[in-house]
This record gives C-alpha cells, structure tokens and sequence, in this order.
C-alpha cells in the first residue's frame, strides 16, 4: 500500500504542479500551460549538459541527492491518501518534520556554494522563514485527532505552512524571476540542467506531501480525505489568483496566524479532553 | 617540547581509561571511603548507575581532545586538561557532601585557570572574571543547600541525605532546592544565569572549549539530576515545571542567539545553551512527570535526556576542535564574515566531517541528536496526550518553544557551514599548504563516525540507558521498547537519502562538470561582495528585533564629494536581552539610590533626627 502510494506520487507530482500551474492561468484570464508541461520541462532539462553551480564542488551534487531521498523518505512516512484516518493512524511527526527540515538545510548549503548573492539573499529569507513555521507545521499535524472543528483549524494551519514550504503565493511567487522578492527560485537561480531537474522535480515532491498532510488533517472532520485532497489543491491557485504577494516583512505575520490557529486546534483538543 | 606534548596526551589517555573503567565496571566499587573528622565531613567517592551514562560520555570527549592534541592545541595544554577532567570524575563519583564539594570546586578553579590561558587579551580577562565570579557565588548556594541538607540528614553522605529527604519541612526543601537549581544551573548555563557562558566558553583554547562546552556543563546536568531524583527525592510538580520553563527559556535564548551571531567559536557556545535547554527541559518533564503520576512519561524523558547529554558531548566535541583547527589554519579569524569557502580551501579534509556536525547540531537525520531529540519531541507528544490538562498544556507549550528554538539553531548550523565551508575560498588564503590527514582530522573523523553510528544504530545504547532511566525514575520499563524499535527504524529511514547523496556525488564525479561565473549583473564578482553570515541572518534580526535590540553604524569618509566615498565603515550589533534586563535593573537601582540620597543631607541636626527617632521606634517597638 505504502509503495503503490509512493510510486504514485512519484509519477504524478510533476501533474500535480501542472495542474496548479494551469488553474492559476485560467483563474486570472490566460489560456496558461498544457497540464504536462512540468513534464516537458524536467525531459528538457534532463537532456541538457550536466553544469555544476561551481567549478569542482561535489557540494551541489551531494545536496540535490539529499533533498531527492528526503522527499523519498517523506512519501515513505506520508498517511495513505485510501484507507487512513486522522483518528486510528499514528503518524511520526516528529519525523516529517525533521526530514522536511533536512530537504531544506540541502538546498540552502547548496545555494549558499554557488556564490551568488541573489542566492544567498534568498536564503536569509528561507532560513528565517523556515525557523519560523516549524512550530505550526508539527503542532498543527499533532492538533488533528479529536473534533471536527479542531480538524478545521489545524488544517488551515498546515495550509498555511503549505503555501510557505511550496513557494506559493502570499509567501513567493514562483512565476516571477524577480531576484530581489523571490525566496524558493532564487535559491536555485545557478542551476542548470540534470541537476536543476532533480530539484524542481523534490520540490514538487514535497508539495505533494504538504498536500496529503493537508488532505489528512482536514480529514479529521469527516470528509473523506481523497476529497479533502483535491479541496486543498484546488484552493491554492484560488489563493493566488486573488491574493497579492505580501510584503517579504508581513510575511511573519502569516506564520504567527498560523501558530495561533494551531495552538487554537491543540488547545480545544486538551480543554475538550476528548482522548 | 615533544616531550611534553607525549606526556599530556599520556595523562588525558589514563584519565579516560580510569573514567572508562568506573563506567563500564558491571558492579558499584567502592572507590574512596575516608570518615576524615566527623560523620559530616566524610569522603566518600563510589560510580552509581547515574554517574555510569556521565562518565562514559566523558572518557569519549576525553578521547576525541587528546587524540587531537597529538597534533594542533599547545603542547603543555594537554596537561591542565587532565587535571580538570579527573576532577570532574571526581564529581561524578563523590556521594558525599565534602567530596562533592571539593571536586566541584577543583573543577571550578582548574577551569577558571583553563579560561584564563590566553589571558594577555583583555575579553579573556573580563570573560575569566565573569566566569569566576558567576560559578564562585553558584558554588556558595550549593554549599548552603548541602549544609542544610546535611545538616537535616545528620550525616555528611548522600545515602543519609536521600534517606531524610522525605521528611523536610516544605520551606527547606525549597530553600535547597533553589540553592541546588542556581548552583547547579549556572554552571549548566540556564537562562538568565548564562550571560558568562558565550564569553567564558570561546574564550579558552579549542580544546578547553570542547571540554568545557562539550562535558563539563553535562556534568552540571548530572548534578542537577542527582540533585532531583537521588537527594532530594520526590521535589514535587512545582519544581518540575520551574526546571522545565528555564530549559525551553535556554533552547528559545540560545536558538536565537546562535542564528544572529557571526562569531564561530560564540555560535557553539549558544548552541551549547540551546542544547542544554533542550536536556534541562526533558528532566523538567521528568520531574513533573512523576509527581504526577505518569512513570512511563518520566523514564522517557529521562532517557533522551541521557541520550541527548551523550550525543551533546560528541557532536560539541567535534565542533569546537573542528573551530581550534581553523583557528590555528587562518591565522586566529573566526569571524564568520571572513571566512569563505574552507570546504574546497584550508579544510577540505576535514569539512565532509564537520559537516555531519552541523547536521547533528542541528538535530537533523541522520545524526545521533536526532535520535535524541525524536525521543525527546515523543515525550512532549506524550505529555499532550496525557489527558492531565497541566502536563498536556505544558507539553505544547515545550513543543512550541522547543521547535521555534530548534528550528533557529538550524539555521546556526546551515549558515555556518553553507557561509564558511561551502564556496569559493578567498583567494589570499590559497597560498597554504594543502591540508594533510593527520592527528587532528582523525579525532574529527572519529567523532563524526561515532555521531553517525549512535544515529544509524541507536539501540546500541538506547537500551543499557533505558534500563537505567527506568531505575533512577523507579519506573518499569513497560512498553518503551516499542519506542525503540521505531526509533531504530526511523534511523534506517535516515540512511536513504545519505545513499541517494552518494549516488549523486558518485554522478557529478562521473560526468564532466562545466560551469559558468556566477551571474552579476553583467560585471565579474570579486571575493570580497560574497555574502556575508550578518547579511544572510538580516531577515532574523528584523523579525526579532524584539528580543535582539538590533544596532547599525554606518561612517562614510569622503575624500572628494560624498559621492565618491574613500572609506565606509559598516558595523552591525545586537544585543543580549538578558543583559539588557541587568542595565535597567541596573540603571533603575541606581536612580532610586539617588532619590534615596536626600536623607543623606550631611548635616548634623538631621542625623540627630534619625538617632531619636530609632531610638523612640526601638522603644516603642521593643516594648
């Protein structure tokens, strides 16, 4: 089950990426990319000559192979999408959390080899962004169990947390090449080729994750979580289409609301005593 | 010369064998028993189940520095070294009050001196006097709590103490509690009695810091523990939630501390607080635990305190000799703003190992602080989980603090490494010879393999320490060892993406790499506009502001017209919440002694006054 999960994820991450790719376009009035664009994209990158950001580092290479068996060991430890519930599945969230963390670490050491500013600018910001949203991220997936409406509330938590670790609008922006607002792309700015393909494609990776833990939160309200899945996707291009990137300084503000949503969750779990 | 560099390393080698064999001996023998004068001052020194965990953690910092002592460190350095680390076997050893006393306080003073070496530098005088100073007045409390207690117990040994404790008076067994917790606590460098901590730790030589970071404040651990669940047995929830508060206040402080600062050795330093927040909260937990009714909760806490304490001493150990070989390789620059590249440049050897390090520091897979502090995160889940609302409020709130202080020092780490070892090196310092594998990179080597092989094979130890947790706490094991088994299993999840790093390192050796200059806006970019470790943690010290009162100076000298400066000077500072706590408390005192002055008017006639008026009160009063 997990392995069939897991290969699954594998081959449709890239639509997945596609799919809000498309739906962002159509919700702002352009035709946007064909669903398989994604897909184009990586075989396009993986037929280019291999770069390396620097000249005789293997630090690159080390990382880009981190951050893929990370996201791999995330989908290994992921909830199944069939035949799990918040309330009989013990997820090891310490563990998610931490391996989140890990990916991350890979790919600021990464873009810090390469030298460039533009990168290095950028890694400020994902590096005290990242500080920030590890509290909501685990006491939101640990808030999830008991009622309906704590369910609601820690999964807009995560959702929250979701739009940060995919680059996604309020937070980033992953359609503009802008180097001085950009956080996720910028990081990678120096990369080319087979290896830039192995990080867009654990990038896409991990938001699928995010979206299943999304979905297995939400579903703590009842809902099916196959449901609840598509409901989280679908309400990304919604939020940026009619959301405005914010400010890179009020964007802490975003995960201080996220960690009162979670703490509202955890705390109606431990007032209610429902375990 | 290398006479002596042999005899040091002969001395530290002898005392961690004689740590080695306290710890590992299967039963309790009885070292030291000397009844000097009296029952009170007794000399009794006997390895417990509790010290065992301690002094194999310190045989292995032990090891590690004398094995890189062979190489870098001053020769003599060795040697005061020695001495300090016997002393603090002879902490973990003593049960009793006089020869715990007596080791702590030749620990103390032997590493005031160690402090002190460099001391023709001014911050290393002021450092060695805060030092002093912070661990003479902790000494003074814990002398106070174990006369009380002795005095109580009618007998100078632990045994007799930990007999009568049951039966003190509420009001004493505060009093000795709180002697024991600033004592102790400021050794450990618990907020806010750590201001000494990131001044006195960086200011030894590395291999002093690696001791003193990496063991000695394990040592305080020790005795806070020893102090809690050995001397003073049950200490109630109260206590608990007191210790736990200061250690998720240590893990927020030294998180935050860690991510702004720009200086190595001081980074550690902070990491060393954030750590050790970490370990002081889980024992607070423990604590709380069990006075509440919650045994399996307490010996799991306790146990990643154990192991936390364990993987502390490697993973510190290795970074801060890792900080004495660059130190001695750049020339005394530790500023994180100057250093570049060391990776590819001055450290490429030992870079792969100081990188798992960083990993580990950070509590990231798959090191053995991950491990550690998985069992630790499942204890606080546990605690909300309890269905007690008190142990299920407090253990959010530790999660909260524990992951917003873990996630900044992850950000220390990454940008320690990603800033000084990854990149290009700044060309000036190309000229050096080649880094060689030697005596130094061996002890780096062998504390990064024992990092990984505690995080790839934790029941290799999780589970002699579980059996002793469980006997300290008084607990049965229970179902723990379920616990175990998936934190080996998680362990193994671990190695999947070391294994897919392989494979990529192995495919970017394979294939022919070309790359390009790094875009600039079009110009080529000089080594001195790389990005500096103060400019990467901008973003921190804005969201922060709060708590790191952050400061800019700027000066530009202009020679011709301000446009075409000659020299811009940029500084940037922040600053220490808790001693900015101390100035106003400072100025505040000061100004209320300066209204207070009034009454000293210098004249005769008011002094008169005050004479008569005592009198009458006493009078009145006495009556």
């Amino acid at each position: 089950m997990t392995l069939l999960q897991v290969l699954a994820i594998l081959l449709s991450a890239p639509l997945v990426q596609g799919v809000l790719a498309s739906m962002r376009a159509r919700l702002s009035g352009r035709p946007g990319p064909s669903l398989l664009q994604p897909y184009r994209d990586l075989a396009k990158l993986l037929r280019k000559e291999p770069r390396a950001g620097r000249a005789g580092s293997s630090i690159g290479f080390v990382a880009v192979g981190i951050a893929l068996g990370t996201a791999v060991t995330i989908l290994m430890v992921l909830p199944h999408i069939i035949g799990d519930s918040v309330r009989t599945t013990a997820l090891d969230v310490v563990a998610l959390v931490l391996f989140f963390a890990l990916g991350r670490a890979a790919m600021v050491i990464a873009a810090l080899d390469t030298d460039s500013s533009f990168s290095a600018m950028a890694v400020g910001r994902e590096i005290a962004f990242a500080a920030i949203v590890e509290a909501p991220f685990l006491l939101a997936l640990l808030a999830a169990r008991s009622t309906p409406s704590s369910a609601l509330l820690a999964g807009s938590a995560l959702f929250i947390v979701l739009l940060f670790e995919s680059a996604r609008v309020p937070v980033d922006n992953q359609e503009t090449h802008y180097e001085l607002t950009m956080i996720h792309e910028g990081m990678l700015l120096e990369y080319a080729g087979p290896v830039f393909a192995a990080w867009q494609y654990g990038a896409q990776l991990r938001q699928v994750a995010m979206l299943v833990l999304v979905a297995f939160v939400l579903a703590g309200s009842g809902l099916p979580m196959a449901l609840c899945f598509v409901a989280a996707v679908v309400a990304i291009p919604f939020v940026e289409a009619f959301q405005a990137k914010m400010r890179l300084f009020d964007v802490p503000q975003l995960a201080t609301a996220a960690t009162l949503l979670a703490v509202a969750a955890l705390g109606i779990d431990i007032i209610g005593g429902v375990r | 010369m290398r006479g002596i560099r042999l005899l040091a390393t002969c001395l530290l080698g002898a005392v961690a064998a004689a740590a080695v064999a306290f710890a590992a001996l299967p039963f309790a023998p009885l070292v030291f028993h000397a009844p000097i004068f009296a029952r009170y001052l007794t000399l009794d020194f006997v390895a417990t189940p509790l010290a065992r965990p301690f002094l194999a953690l310190l045989a292995i910092g032990v090891i590690v520095v004398a094995i890189w002592n062979v190489k870098r460190g001053k020769a003599a350095a060795g040697i005061p070294l020695a001495c300090f680390s016997a002393a603090m076997i002879g902490v973990l050893l003593a049960q009793s009050v006089l020869a715990f006393l007596l080791s702590w306080e030749l620990m103390s003073l032997i590493s005031i001196a160690i402090v002190a070496t460099e001391s023709e530098r001014k911050s290393v005088r002021r450092a060695t006097f805060a030092y002093a100073l912070i661990s003479q007045l902790g000494a003074l409390a814990i002398t106070i709590a174990f006369a009380m207690l002795a005095v109580h117990a009618g007998g100078g040994s632990f045994a007799a103490i930990a007999a009568g404790a049951a039966s003190l008076a509420p009001a004493t067994r505060a009093g000795v509690l709180a002697g024991l917790f600033i004592g102790f606590g400021s050794k450990a460098g618990l907020v806010p009695l750590q201001f000494w901590l990131p001044r006195a730790h960086p200011a030894a030589p590395a291999n002093a810091s690696a001791l003193l970071s990496g063991v000695m404040i394990e040592i305080a651990l020790y005795a806070l523990a020893l102090g809690t669940f050995v001397l003073v047995a049950p200490v109630g929830v109260i206590a608990g939630v007191v210790v736990l508060l200061a250690g998720l206040a240590g893990a927020l402080f030294g998180g935050l501390y860690a991510a702004v600062e720009s200086e190595l050795k001081r980074l550690l330093a902070f990491s060393s607080i954030e750590h050790m927040g970490v370990m002081v909260a889980a024992l607070g937990l423990a604590i709380a635990a069990s006075a509440l009714g919650f045994p399996a909760l307490a010996t799991l806490a306790f146990l990643a305190m154990l192991f936390h304490a364990l993987n502390h001493t490697v993973l510190k150990t290795l970074l801060f000799l890792a900080a004495g070989t660059v130190v001695e390789r750049m020339h005394h620059v530790t500023d994180l703003d100057r250093l570049r590249g060391l990776g590819s440049g001055a450290l490429k050897r030992s870079a792969p190992w100081i990188l798992v390090g960083c990993l580990a520091a950070a509590a990231l897979p798959p090191s053995n602080a991950f491990v550690s502090e998985w069992l630790l995160f499942h204890a606080f889940i546990d605690a909300t989980l309890s269905g007690n609302s008190w142990l299920a409020s407090l253990g959010a709130i530790a999660l909260f603090a524990l992951l917003l202080g873990g996630g900044l020092a992850a950000a220390a780490f990454v940008k320690l490494f990603g800033i000084a070892f990854a990149g290009t090196p700044t060309p000036a310092r190309e000229r050096e010879t080649p880094e060689a594998i030697d005596a130094a990179t061996i002890a780096l080597v062998t504390a990064a393999i024992l990092v990984l092989v505690l995080g790839l094979f934790p029941l290799l130890v999780l589970h002699p320490l579980l059996a002793l947790a469980s006997g300290i706490v008084g607990a049965p094991a229970g179902n723990l060892g379920a616990t175990l088994e998936s934190a080996a299993r998680l362990a193994w999840l671990a190695a999947i993406p070391v294994l897919v790093a392989l494979g990529a390192w192995w495919y970017g050796r394979r294939t022919m790499q070309r790359s390009d200059p790094v875009w600039a806006c079009g110009s080529a970019l000089p080594a001195r506009a790389s990005y500096s470790a103060t400019a990467l943690t901008k973003p921190l010290r804005r969201i922060f502001a709060f708590a790191l009162f952050p400061e800019r100076r700027r000066s530009i000298e202009s020679a011709t017209s301000v446009d075409f400066p000659a020299q811009i000077a940029y500084a940037v500072k922040t600053r220490d919440l808790t001693s900015e706590a101390a100035r106003s408390v400072a100025a505040f005192s000061q100004r209320f002694v300066r209204r207070l002055r009034v009454v000293q008017s210098g004249r005769m006639r008011a002094y008169i006054a005050y004479a008569a008026i005592a009198i009458a009160l006493a009078l009145v009063l006495g009556r």
